[in-house]
């Protein structure tokens, strides 16, 4: 019986979250425009039907793409080490990508007023200035807790999971360049420079293959993690290229990422001094943060 | 930014309680199931590629036409956009069901494909509902 309930209880949940969309959008949207009744004759006609297949598809495939660009880290891990490594090593990703989802979620919230600025021809500086260095701070809280907390968790959550420890600590690095890649995406899709975006993610892809490749073969397992960091840290750039004329705070991630990686190597080798560094990061970024909001 | 944080937060919530429920489901219900769905889900997602795009083309042409302040186009584009949404969810829901019938292997796909198809129905709807 309990086995029935499952698939009613499937149904229910989506039941559920379904009503509440249609709640939310009818309390914020005047549905009065909006007709379902279309002239077949004259959909072949209507310039807007390619609008919304030519952007719909370019953001699917790209979407796509990204998708594989951090999809073949885990082939090599199946094919070269097995199921078991396979276990650990997705066991660090989903870890550090739950932290890395809530900033894209983040940035995603201010798309559809990042495209309306667009449209309207409004100055973003300041909006993209502060959004960049919240996500700066928080990204490199979060860089440094995982660093630190990685095993503690590790050891709580799944006791028999130690080995993935290693890869968390990898992963830090990559959370600021992720992060700050999503402002950098939401921009290009405003920007409509979706296409070069998708050649160079192609390119990118290449290069990623490569790189787990030859990563491997000089450092072991540990080197298909950092293929991972450096194919993110690529598109990084490739985004932040893309939107030079728009967005130009590329070059903190260029300062901030050494900054970081001096404070985890000093944080495993003296707990109280890595600790004291983090807090004058911490300080110096959120000084920055305020000082730069007075000047405008 | 009020606002945006607590977005996060629904999606940091939401996103926790779906892996709470999972480990709590998974614990009461045979693995067979569990796995029978898994597969329905993945054959799932490649009839939801044209409502993705669907839905991508709606988060990105609103703000657009919004912003030059064409009230007019906005409509028309949610109106085509759902119209053409609604086309592309029955049949994939038909499609999934045909499969099921069809394909089955065991007795939990046979009843998987069907569940999962008025599961993707809704999903697909309130998933373009949210993007609004």
């Amino acid at each position: 019986m309990k086995n029935v309930g499952y698939y009613i209880g499937y149904l229910l949940g989506g039941l559920v979250a379904f009503m509440s969309s249609i709640y939310i959008a009818s309390k914020y949207i005047s549905w009065n425009g909006i007709k379902l009744s279309i002239a077949i004759s004259k959909l072949r006609e209507r310039q807007l039907i390619k609008e919304i297949w030519k952007i719909g598809s370019l953001l699917f495939f790209y979407a796509f793409l990204f998708q594989l660009l951090f999809s073949i880290d885990k082939y090599f891990v199946k094919f070269l080490e097995g199921n078991r490594m396979l276990a650990f090593y997705t066991f660090a990703v989903q870890g550090t990508m739950a932290v890395i989802s809530l900033f894209s979620a983040f940035v995603g919230s201010f798309a559809p007023k990042i495209y309306y600025n667009f449209a309207q021809g409004h100055n973003q500086e300041y909006l993209l200035k502060k959004l960049t260095f919240t996500i700066m701070i928080l990204a490199y809280m979060s860089a440094f807790i995982i660093f630190i907390g990685a095993r503690s968790f590790v050891e709580a959550v799944l006791p028999n999971y130690g080995n993935s420890v290693p890869f968390f600590k990898i992963f830090a690095l990559m959370i600021i360049p992720f992060a700050l890649y999503n402002i950098g995406y939401v921009i290009a899709v405003g920007m409509n420079r979706v296409l070069p975006l998708l050649k160079g993610i192609t390119i990118l892809l290449g290069i990623a293959v490569l790189l787990n490749w030859m990563l491997y073969k000089y450092t072991g397992i540990n080197g298909i993690a950092w293929a991972t960091v450096i194919s993110v840290i690529l598109a990084y750039f490739l985004v932040s290229f893309i939107v030079l004329s728009i967005y130009q705070f590329w070059y903190l991630t260029l300062f901030v990422l050494p900054i970081l990686l001096v404070n985890l190597w000093l944080m495993s080798q003296d707990l109280k001094a890595g600790s004291v560094f983090f807090l004058l990061v911490i300080c110096t970024m959120s000084f920055t943060f305020i000082k730069n909001k007075e000047s405008y | 930014m009020k606002s945006n944080f607590f977005y996060t937060f629904v999606v940091f919530y939401s996103q926790t309680l779906y892996f709470i429920v999972g480990i709590l489901v998974k614990r009461v219900v045979l693995p067979e199931i569990i796995g029978a769905f898994a597969f329905v889900a993945s054959v799932g997602l490649l009839f939801d590629m044209p409502g993705s795009i669907l839905r991508n083309s709606l988060e990105r042409l609103v703000p657009k036409y919004l912003g030059l302040q064409e009230e007019c186009k906005v409509n028309e584009i949610t109106s085509l956009i759902l119209f053409f949404l609604i086309m592309s969810v029955t049949i994939g829901s038909i499609l999934l069901n045909l499969i099921g019938f069809f394909f089955h292997n065991d007795f939990w796909q046979l009843w998987a494909f069907p569940t999962y198809s008025v599961f993707f129905v809704i999903n697909s709807l309130t998933a373009f509902f949210l993007s609004i």
